[in-house]
This record gives structure tokens, C-alpha cells and sequence, in this order.
């Protein structure tokens, strides 16, 4: 008599899952990958990482050496292609700085994607819960906020002497643009 | 930047900062990593976790290395404390306190 196959007890670890609970993780819990390893463990990754989790510092290419653990003419390419995107603004001749520009949506997609990694990673909610907040900010601030600020009214006017678009501007500040080119924002 | 919040229960605007940063660093990052970066802004993450993020924020260890790291637990207080001061999507268009 042949064996044809054979039958064995596999043990399963079985999670029970409640409406709450959250998905398991898929990845190793302690892992500092840039964005759960979707672009490989770079230098370039790991500094967009970084700025993108905390925009309001300045970033010194030495800091950046220390915290990612790469070296200098490393960090200082990374630092030079993000700049070139956009994403960061540079001061500073011999010894510069950089800040991030809040203003890109790169920004706001990056910041959408962290959340993304984590709840693909964890089960959470925070890239929808994120959405709908940011969305509630963008809307409030292209839906009149000048008119919270405004104290004075000011006409700006080109070198021509020809009136261009009244605009209104809170703090006092006056801005002074060449005809027709005052931006709306 | 939102108007920030009158300070409750040792949260600061530099605490929620910070807990923005672990969350989109993935929940967890190594304390080593944690306080290289926040202690120069005042940021005790040892404290923050046997305070005002207790049983939200935990120090554990990775049992394959013996690191220490910081794993953020719960991520819906960390959100809503997030929004709360305008650190969720921190981006241009929102209201700058004068």
C-alpha cells in the first residue's frame, strides 16, 4: 500500500476581531524605515521623513547628518533635489538653512501618505480622519478670512500710476505689485 | 497656525508637536532617536509618557535588538489633540494667531 498524503495538526493563532479592533500589523513593529519601506531605505527618504513629520524646525545639513545617520555630501544632495522641488526653502550662503514650504501640496500628499503607511500598517483611521479636517481649514481660509484680519483697505497702484486690484490685507502691511499682477492669495 | 489652546493637563503646543512627529514616523521610533531631536526643545519624552500621555504613549523594548522605543498607542487621542492645535496637515492656508 502507497502513502498518497498525508494529514497534520497545524496550530493557528487565531485573533478574535470586535468591530474596534484593529487590523495586525503586517511589518515588524520596531522598524524606522522611511514610509514603511515604500522607497527603500535612502538617505533622501529618510530626510523627506523627517522634515515632512516636523516642518517648523529649521534643518542644519549637520542635524540631519546626525539624525539620519548619513553622510555629509549625502544629506547634502538629498537637501539640494528637495529644494529644487520645492519642498524646501534654503538660507544662508555658506551655512545654510532650511525650512519647509508649507505652502506645496507635495507637503500636504506627504503628510497624507505618512498617515496612509501607518493605518495600511496598524488598521487606524488617520489619513480619513485627516482629510476631512484639512479640507474644513482649506475651504474656511479661501472663503472670506480677510474680512476677520482687515482693518484698512489698500489700493495697490503700479509704477504707471495705473490702479490695479484693491486688495485687502490685514496687519497694516501694504504690498506694492506692478499693475495687474497682484496675486489673488 | 491655530490659535493654540490654553495649556491643560502639561499638553503644550511643543508636546503635540512632538506626538505629530512620532505619529508620522510611524508610532514608534527609538528613544535614543526621540531625544537626540527633542530634547533641545524642551521635550522630555520619559516624563511625557509617565504624564500627560500615560496609558496613550508607552516606552517598550524591541526584544530582537534590547532598544528602547516609543510606541504611541493611541493614535485617536494623539489625533484629536493634533487638530485641536492645527498640527495635523500644518499647512499655509490656516489661521495665524496675531
Amino acid at each position: 500500500m502507497k502513502t498518497l498524503f498525508m494529514v497534520t495538526a497545524l496550530s493557528v493563532d487565531v485573533i478574535i476581531m470586535t468591530g474596534g479592533t484593529p487590523v495586525p500589523a503586517p511589518g515588524p513593529e520596531f522598524s524606522d524605515v522611511p514610509y514603511a519601506g515604500l522607497f527603500g531605505d535612502t538617505v533622501i527618504a529618510r530626510v523627506v521623513e523627517e522634515i515632512i513629520a516636523d516642518p517648523h524646525s529649521v534643518y542644519h545639513p549637520r542635524d540631519l547628518e546626525e539624525l539620519t545617520g548619513a553622510s555629509s555630501p549625502s544629506v547634502r544632495d538629498a537637501l539640494a533635489t528637495l529644494t529644487r522641488f520645492g519642498l524646501l526653502k534654503t538660507a544662508g550662503g555658506k551655512h545654510p538653512a532650511y525650512t519647509v514650504d508649507r505652502s506645496k501640496k507635495t507637503f500636504v500628499a506627504l503628510t497624507l501618505l505618512a498617515y496612509a503607511t501607518l493605518d495600511d500598517r496598524q488598521g487606524s483611521d488617520c489619513m480619513n480622519t485627516a482629510i476631512p479636517h484639512y479640507c474644513e481649514t482649506v475651504r474656511s481660509s479661501c472663503t472670506g478670512i480677510q474680512v476677520y484680519g482687515a482693518t484698512t483697505a489698500y489700493r495697490i497702484s503700479g509704477e504707471s500710476g495705473s490702479i490695479s486690484p484693491v486688495i485687502l490685507a490685514g496687519c497694516g502691511n501694504a504690498y506694492r505689485y506692478p499693475a495687474g499682477t497682484a496675486p489673488q492669495d | 497656525m491655530v490659535p493654540a489652546p490654553p495649556p491643560s493637563d502639561g499638553i503644550t503646543l511643543e508636546v503635540v508637536r512632538f506626538l505629530a512627529w512620532l505619529k508620522k514616523r510611524g508610532a514608534s521610533q527609538r528613544l535614543l532617536y526621540c531625544n537626540k531631536k527633542w530634547e533641545q526643545k524642551g521635550i522630555r519624552v520619559k516624563e511625557i509618557c509617565r504624564g500627560p500621555a500615560r496609558g496613550r504613549m508607552r516606552m517598550q523594548n524591541d526584544p530582537s535588538t534590547g532598544e528602547k522605543w516609543i510606541v504611541l498607542s493611541d493614535l485617536v487621542w494623539a489625533d484629536n489633540l493634533m487638530m485641536e492645535y492645527g498640527e495635523e496637515i500644518p499647512h499655509h492656508s490656516q489661521w495665524i494667531e496675531l
